[in-house]
């Protein structure tokens, strides 16, 4: 399991089942939710000034496109350029509801990115994401 | 050749008809001594040429000449004079007549070279005097006002036509500066036009500008100007012009509708984003609820059953939801790749994914893409097309007989067709012609249908300039017509 993720996603409703579904599924133990891009940015922001930043940061962001205040694309620019070498080992997940196979191209080419999600979020889909290269270690003690 | 001769002194007649005789054998003479008897003969009688004496008994000198001007027929006119009178006979000519004689330098080849010029001069002078009637008309009687502007800007002449465009009565009215009649805004326009062309020769320049009428209001006139000061005969810029006020306003009332067009539109298709949008949001959310919940722990039947509907509805709504983005896609044109591509290809990976529902459908269909293998358009798009065209046969089959289905592609004038006919239910052309690509539109109680395939079917080729057109009769079959550009745009 992933001791620690961020949900970032204005939907309450969404938040709560994706909890559900993380929990479910046995994919990670806690969940930190923000409501934008800029409470997500925020929180790393926060996180980089502490003593020991390896505790307590979140592994996987699962992020929304579409929000308010900050949408996805503008905190992956952000995060990437500001972060990227302050937190390497963190990754995005992608998880929204358009319908453009070209927004998924673009999201894919930034390194952090490992996976670009349709909504809604499937028991199928996170145990699927469980085998991906850049987090699959966190569930092999497990199984 | 008829000659008049109005001339009073027998002895001088005498030798004038000798000598005429001399040079113009064949002349025929008339012979009259006063004015008055000329006329008449004139007005009876149709002459070649007149020799007139100026010293008659009932007329002399410039009257003669001046009561001939009046008649409606005008021989050509050679004055006689005496030596004496030689000056007489020189500004006889300013009253135009054709030439003066000195009676005592006259002879047969003099006078015959005389009448000659004259009657030819005659002639010049009438076709002229017809071509400038011609022209005149014209100018007057033409539409379009013509002025003429001298190199300082002024107008020294205007048309009939010009002056009623501009509302005026006649040129009494006008002061005739071009900078008082244009409009201020187009003030400068002007001057930067007329100063563009004044240096070059037959320059000509076009625009479009405001002036005033003589009521006071402003109309718009499209003008050219065209320099022609170089023209000794003209000398000065010549503008023609026509009143465009209600095309002008025709124009100004069509852009302001597509520009309230322009924003309606723009802002329904940000509607149908955000609609679209935040509609999958909480729908997104419904289907997550129903994939996660426990089914199991539901054990009352009531429940049961209404969780089941539920779960119906919000699949259904998704369909919907998906169908919508899917029109709204494909009229925003994104994810298009046009090249050439192949029909046979296209066709065979449709089919292919066809034939798992339909098993048998190798033995229903046939295809002919040999007369035109190649077709310039997105290859989702034709696959799609042929998937919606083949499957719709198939669901609209005629029970008592096999279905065939039959596929062709030919050249029709500048365009590529294809055709796809069936032998299967038709469809009364009369019903469905206005609504058969329409949207939601459905013809039968077919729970599959739901009114969208010949609408994309439809959308995709208008997106990418083709066009589909459908040919029916009931319980005979169907025929679907598609027209592609056949060139690369």
């Amino acid at each position: 399991m992933i001791p620690l993720v961020i949900s970032v996603d204005d939907d309450k409703v969404t938040q709560m089942l994706n909890q559900m579904i993380f929990k479910r599924s046995g994919f990670s133990t806690n969940t930190i939710t923000c409501m934008n891009g800029r409470e997500a940015l925020q929180f790393f922001e926060k996180k980089a000034t502490e003593a020991d930043i390896e505790v307590n940061t979140p592994a996987l962001i699962f992020l929304d496109l579409n929000m308010p205040i900050m949408n996805g694309w503008e905190f992956l620019e952000t995060f990437t350029q500001q972060f990227a070498t302050v937190f390497p080992s963190v990754k995005v997940v992608v998880l929204s509801s358009t319908i453009n196979p070209l927004e998924k191209e673009k999201a894919l080419k930034n390194k952090h990115v490992i996976d670009f999600l349709c909504k809604p979020l499937t028991l199928e889909m996170v145990a699927a994401l469980k085998n991906a290269s850049s987090i699959n270690h966190y569930f092999k003690k497990n199984n | 050749m008829n000659v008049l001769i109005i001339e009073d002194n027998e002895g001088d007649f005498f030798l004038v008809h000798e000598y005429l005789l001399e040079g113009i054998p064949n002349a025929v003479t008339t012979h009259v001594s006063f004015l008055a008897d000329g006329l008449n003969a004139i007005e009876n009688n149709f002459f070649d040429v007149i020799l007139l004496d100026l010293s008659l008994p009932d007329s002399k000198g410039d009257n003669s000449i001046n009561q001939l001007k009046l008649l409606a027929q005008q021989p050509p006119i050679i004055v006689l004079t005496g030596t004496s009178d030689k000056q007489m006979g020189i500004n006889s000519l300013r009253l135009g007549v054709q030439d003066y004689l000195v009676k005592d330098e006259i002879n047969g080849t003099i006078l015959q070279k005389s009448i000659r010029y004259s009657i030819e001069r005659k002639n010049s002078l009438h076709r002229l005097e017809q071509n400038e009637k011609r022209f005149r008309a014209l100018i007057e009687n033409s539409t379009d006002g013509l002025a003429e502007i001298n190199s300082n800007g002024v107008i020294t002449e205007m048309s009939q036509s010009a002056l009623k465009i501009l509302g005026y009565s006649s040129k009494v009215d006008l002061n005739f500066s071009t900078l008082n009649f244009v409009h201020p805004d187009d003030l400068k326009k002007i001057l930067l036009l007329f100063n563009h062309i004044l240096p070059e020769h037959n320059k000509i320049k076009a625009t479009q500008f405001r002036v005033k009428r003589a009521d006071g209001n402003y109309i718009w006139l499209e003008a050219n100007f065209h320099n022609l000061l170089h023209e000794p005969a003209v000398n000065a810029v010549i503008l023609n012009f026509r009143d465009i006020t209600s095309r002008i306003q025709n124009e100004q009332d069509r852009k302001i509708l597509i520009d309230e067009l322009t924003a309606s539109n723009t802002d329904l298709k940000q509607y149908t984003y955000l609609a679209s949008h935040n509609l999958r949001a909480p729908l997104t959310n419904l289907i997550s609820i129903i994939n996660i919940m426990d089914w199991d722990v539901i054990k009352d039947e009531n429940c049961l059953s209404l969780f089941k509907a539920f779960k119906e509805s919000t699949f259904q709504l998704n369909d919907t939801l998906n169908d919508m983005i899917e029109v709204v896609l494909v009229k925003k044109m994104i994810n298009i790749t046009l090249k050439e591509i192949s029909f046979e290809e296209v066709y065979h990976k449709s089919i292919q994914l066809l034939q798992t529902q339909v098993p048998q459908l190798g033995e229903i269909l046939t295809a002919d893409f040999t007369a035109v293998p190649l077709v310039y358009f997105d290859a989702v798009y034709l696959e799609n097309i042929f998937t919606n065209l083949i499957s719709n046969a198939v669901k609209y089959a005629a029970p008592e007989r096999p279905l065939q289905i039959k596929i062709k592609a030919y050249f029709k004038d500048d365009t590529i067709q294809l055709e796809c006919t069936d032998n299967g239910i038709g469809m009364d052309m009369e019903v469905v012609k206005d609504k058969i690509f329409g949207l939601y539109q459905r013809f039968h109680n077919n729970e599959d249908a739901k009114g969208l395939g010949l609408y994309m079917v439809q959308s995709q080729l208008n997106a990418l300039g083709g066009s589909i057109g459908v040919n029916s009769t009931l319980n005979k079959g169907t025929t679907f017509t598609l027209t592609f550009k056949k060139v690369a745009v």
